[in-house]
């Protein structure tokens, strides 16, 4: 799975500590999301794309190998 | 900003004990060892402790021709308290929440008990197949525990592997 998290972050001008304690999650969970090394549940991902008001398919989408 | 861990909390809240149970059920294992190796050591030791209890097994007096289920009394003694101990320092230190507990950690500590179970059950698989006697009763007595052990170790390995490489 790809994600525009980095991307989406950087537009709204989060810190990866600050977008995490609005999620509910470590800063390590954020990193380790935006590096592609975990897939987050459909619950993050929805609070993920609620915090960045746009649809989780424009964060979030299925690669090839999925 | 504000923290917003409630969901997350709810969920794993009902079975994790508090961090702080961690260093206890550490405490526990210790004890559990330092009694364990003087009972080893010193005879008298061993003998300090015998607490009568209410046993739900037959006695070795028992007529093995006929099986009954019944109640009588036993003393529990260093061997019991020490397996005690360690029952409930393991779980303790296995199942404590971390202090900051998110969806990843919940991830990892599935995944540790998943590998931790599987390597046990091939141990118990090449112990029944190649010992046997006394030493495979002393192997089944040991265990359980191994199975906490490979946990927590696995657990805290994976841990350390995640913070280190999303520490930037």
């Amino acid at each position: 799975m790809k994600n525009r998290l980095k991307v989406e972050r950087a537009i709204m001008d989060f810190t990866q500590q600050q977008l995490a304690e609005l999620v509910g999650v470590s800063r390590q969970t954020i990193n380790a999301i935006e590096k592609g090394n975990y897939v987050p549940s459909t619950t993050l991902s929805l609070k993920l794309a609620r915090v960045f008001s746009k649809p989780v398919e424009e964060i979030f989408q299925l690669d090839e190998n999925d | 900003m504000h923290s917003n861990y409630k969901t997350h909390e709810t969920m794993v809240k009902n079975y994790l004990f508090s961090p702080v149970f961690r260093k206890i059920g550490y405490a526990l294992l210790a004890i559990a060892l330092v009694y364990y190796v003087a009972c080893w050591i010193w005879e008298p030791v061993a003998d300090f402790i015998c607490i009568p209890m209410l046993s739900l097994t037959p006695g070795m007096e028992a007529d093995p021709e006929k099986f009954h289920f019944g109640i009588q009394s036993a003393n529990a003694g260093w061997f019991e308290v020490v397996m005690t101990l360690m029952c409930v320092g393991c779980v303790f230190v296995a199942f404590s929440r971390e202090k900051v507990e998110d969806e990843f950690i919940a991830h990892i500590r599935v995944q540790s008990l998943v590998w931790a179970l599987m390597v046990n059950m091939v141990l118990v698989l090449l112990t029944t197949l190649f010992i046997y006697g006394g030493s495979y009763l002393i192997c089944m007595a040991v265990y359980p525990f191994s199975t906490f052990l490979f946990f927590i170790i696995k657990y805290n390995w994976a841990l350390y592997k995640f913070r280190r490489n999303n520490e930037e």
